[in-house]
């Protein structure tokens, strides 16, 4: 353990930091003006749709210059596709899984950082640099994305339909957020499974712990099923596929439309647990830190975040029941939709179990803990009513699915939001917020979110369409114009709200009253370490003896019990004695590079899920489909098959050598393995040349656009692999690196293999069948 | 816990063996004339066994502690799920087989 904090230049300690408590900040200030920047689209969309064709007040002149402050309606799909976007994936998601993942988990479980911390500095850079390609999409000619943040296909695949660059930039800084949060997912199931302190049972970690694990599983799981089907988009606009587009825009027959949105919902609909599930844990454990009670159901609470976490994995097709699916399917999505209310129920009451005869301080955390249950509550039950496929038929598309997810997605995780903020920004900062301030932010937040979400379905109730630019085309909506007016100032009036959060924010960083380690009379371990906390988060490694909730309980004039007294088995009558501890790791069979990989590897699968599965869906749905054996050369293809079998027994050898300490055999073995490596794509380079020389084009046929895709996309993993080889070969050149870094290497050859693993599956299906 | 009987050189080799004998046999029969079901069944068939024998032996599976089949088992159900659910959809919908 460390205890001094190390001398590190600026750059390394602030800009390239490896300290996961940095990282998180780095997070919240991007995720910050994020917020800020998807807050004002949504204040220029009311406005219009308030005041059509008229100039936005305040802003219009700033931001639309040569229109007189006017929105022009190409511009319109622009501004409500990038709102959505940027508010999901580079506002929120950065916010609650980077910001409040990176800074709340470790210091959580008691570890002195997270498992692999070069690669949580990569994955803020990856956000960083999508970021930078959000933005430059604003700029580019014919603008930025207008196809809605859904992308649906033939509007986002189709150059014919929507040709300009900043759909292609839009779906490349989706892919590396998507990277960026798949390796955060990695990093925190690792660091949560294996780095607990000594002493924390699962059962003894917070639940905003848990709500970061299980969102991470959602994220490993699902996540690289939209990013196959992004690239397959991607790959339709730029490379003259047609997995996605159909009909008279499709250069080939075959693609298919409806796929494209069952690929995107599959990982669309765990988004909503995904940005969720932290907050509700958030909120489960302030709801006991300021009722000054034990989190009620605390077991059957992380049950029902399990239970949500594999339901919403399957459940995506209540986004598609317009979508002309079959009747059968979405009466089966229907049912397992509603399923999910049940533990979602369950939740809530542990909530109300927790607050019930609590001795509730209103703070500002609280406050807006409490705020989520209300919105939450709202927005949930309102859900139910669109799982129904016979009422969501007449509702889809309207502002009641706006309004609901609104809800859902915006109002709950925004209090969220600041829920997170208000309750650790002492520790983050070492200053506390001030509190009057932040009830006025909280009281106005509240009402002018629930008035404009609320008022949002009850238009919807009317049958207001959504993403319309001008209500007043239509002579049915005319009687409800004045809500839209409504909105359109309560909006405003939210943002300006919010200007309260900023400068309290701003403030407190510099002017705020110092805070003291435990500002809130928590018990949980890290509001034992001093604030904020010392770069290896403790001087010394905690020892946990209790859960995080013992609250309630007379110990020395305090009302709770901290999860490091000694004492605490005796004053909370826990079991957990010294001589029962447990080691805080709750894979001991697996070590911690194996952990990373397999998790890694987790998201592999899902990631040829998409592509495999999308294939194979193809194959089957196209009329006619050409044997391969006339096309493809099959001998070459299985003479590449033997050399990538050859490479990974060479892997496997040296895996061998390096657990035996054979440093020499360990590097021959890892040359032969790169030189057999990159004698299968070079292999696979002539194929292509040859195949493409002879008119098997990617965009001649569905049948060339998927096995271009497929080798291609398995071609840059064997590249990967081989890059990674590369710098185990020179590192193995230090004989110490052989012996006490071979788990790193077992865990490179784990992707190896299955490298060739997923070849095998190809090669039999795609090149033979 | 961990099983303790680790895989020796001879074992990989042997196993390299099988991956080899299993491709030509794959190609063999892709070049036989077979029907497309057949033909389908049996590919996947020998396919699946040689993932098999990648996972059990060369990533070290089969000398893992049981509860490692959990972590490639419930994304592997979960992508079969998924591509089940296609099939109503989109397979059947579009070939009108039902």
């Amino acid at each position: 353990m460390h205890n001094k904090t190390s001398k590190k230049s600026f750059i390394r300690k602030y800009i390239f930091s490896t300290d996961h408590k940095v990282i998180a900040i780095q997070y919240l200030m991007v995720g910050l003006l994020f917020l800020a920047g998807g807050g004002m689209m949504a204040y220029v969309i009311r406005m219009q749709v308030a005041n059509p064709w008229q100039p936005i007040p305040f802003i219009g002149q700033i931001l639309f210059p040569q229109t007189g402050g006017i929105v022009m309606p190409e511009v319109y799909p622009m501004l409500f596709t990038m709102h959505g976007g940027i508010m999901v994936f580079f506002a929120v998601t950065p916010i609650l899984l980077g910001a409040l993942g990176n800074y709340t988990l470790p210091l959580e479980i008691g570890a002195e950082d997270m498992a692999f911390p070069r690669l949580n500095m990569q994955s803020f850079w990856f956000l960083f640099l999508g970021s930078v390609l959000i933005i430059v999409s604003f700029f580019v000619p014919q603008g930025a994305a207008g196809t809605g943040w859904t992308l649906y296909t033939p509007l986002s695949s189709s150059l014919k339909v929507n040709p300009g660059w900043g759909v292609d930039l839009f779906i490349l800084g989706l892919a590396l957020d998507a990277v960026s949060i798949l390796m955060g997912g990695v990093n925190y199931l690792t660091t949560f499974f294996k780095m607990r302190a000594k002493g924390m049972k699962l059962t003894q970690a917070p639940l905003t712990s848990w709500g970061v694990v299980f969102a991470s599983v959602l994220n490993t799981l699902w996540l690289p099923l939209v990013a196959a089907a992004l690239f397959m988009v991607l790959s339709d606009r730029r490379l003259g596929t047609a997995f996605f587009v159909a009909g008279p825009l499709a250069p080939v027959a075959g693609g298919q439309v409806l796929l494209f949105q069952h690929l995107f919902w599959g990982f669309g609909h765990p988004e909503v647990y995904i940005i969720i599930l932290p907050v509700w844990g958030l909120v489960g454990d302030l709801l006991s830190v300021f009722s000054r009670k034990p989190a009620f159901g605390y077991k059957a609470t992380v049950g029902c975040m399990f239970t949500i976490c594999s339901l919403s994995g399957i459940v995506w097709g209540h986004h598609m029941f317009t979508s002309g699916m079959n009747p059968l399917v979405g009466k089966a999505f229907m049912f397992l939709t509603i399923t999910i209310s049940v533990p979602t129920a369950i939740f809530f009451l542990n909530w109300l179990g927790t607050l019930w005869k609590g001795s509730i301080r209103f703070t500002v955390p609280m406050l807006f803990s409490l705020g989520v249950m209300f919105v939450f509550a709202i927005g949930g039950l309102t859900g139910l009513f669109n799982a129904v496929q016979t009422l969501d038929i007449y509702i889809h598309d309207t502002y009641v699915v706006v309004g609901h997810f609104h809800y859902t997605l915006a109002a709950s995780v925004l209090l969220g939001v600041f829920a997170f903020v208000y309750f650790w920004f002492p520790k983050m900062f070492g200053r506390e917020m001030n509190q009057a301030l932040g009830k006025i932010h909280f009281v106005l937040t509240f009402i002018f979110v629930n008035l404009v979400f609320f008022t949002m379905m009850y238009v919807g109730l009317h049958g207001h369409m959504r993403r319309i630019a001008d209500p007043t085309a239509y002579e049915f909506l005319k009687p409800v114009q004045h809500l839209n007016v409504f909105m359109g100032k309560m909006t405003g009036l939210l943002v300006l709200t919010q200007f309260i959060f900023f400068f309290n924010f701003v403030y407190s960083l510099f002017f705020g009253k110092k805070a003291g380690e435990n500002p809130w009379d928590a018990a949980g371990v890290v509001w034992t370490t001093s604030s904020p906390p010392p770069e290896h988060n403790y001087n010394t490694p905690p020892q946990i003896y209790c859960g995080p909730h013992e609250y309630g309980i007379e110990n020395n004039g305090k009302d709770y019990v901290a999860q490091t007294n000694p004492k605490a088995a005796e004053l909370t009558g826990a079991k957990n004695t010294q001589s029962q501890v447990d080691s805080g790791d709750t894979l001991p069979w697996l070590n911690i590079a194996k952990t990373g990989m397999w998790s890694f590897l987790i998201s592999e699968i899902m990631l040829f899920t998409g592509l495999i599965g999308s294939y194979i869906v193809l194959r089957l749905g196209s009329a006619s489909w050409p044997n391969p054996s006339e096309i493809l050369n099959t001998t070459l293809l299985g003479i590449n098959t033997f050399i990538l079998i050859c490479s990974s027994l060479t892997l496997v050898l040296g895996v061998h050598h390096a657990h035996a300490g054979n440093q020499k055999e360990l590097r021959k073995y890892l040359l032969l393995t790169i030189l057999l490596g990159s004698a299968f794509l070079g292999i696979k380079i002539f194929d292509y040349h040859h195949m493409w020389e002879h008119g098997f084009t990617m965009g001649g046929s569905l049948f060339g656009s998927c096995y271009y895709l497929l080798t291609g996309f398995h071609g840059l993993h064997v590249l990967s692999g081989i890059i990674v080889m590369l710098y185990l070969w020179v590192a193995a050149g230090n004989k110490e690196f052989c012996t006490v870094h071979s788990s790193r290497i077992e865990a490179s050859g784990l992707y190896w293999h299955f490298i060739d693993l997923i070849w095998v599956i190809l090669f039999a299906i795609l090149c033979l069948l | 816990m961990m099983n303790q009987k680790q895989p020796t050189i001879k074992s990989y080799l042997g196993i390299f063996g099988w991956l080899v004998v299993l491709t030509v046999i794959e190609i063999v029969a892709a070049n036989l004339g077979l029907p497309k079901l057949a033909l389908a069944i049996f590919l996947v068939g020998t396919a699946l066994a040689k993932v098999l024998l990648i996972a059990l032996y060369f990533m070290h599976l089969k000398f893992e502690s049981g509860l490692i089949w959990w972590i490639p088992g419930i994304p592997m159900a979960l992508a079969v799920f998924f591509v089940l659910m296609l099939f109503p959809d989109i397979v059947y919908h579009l070939t009108n087989k039902y």
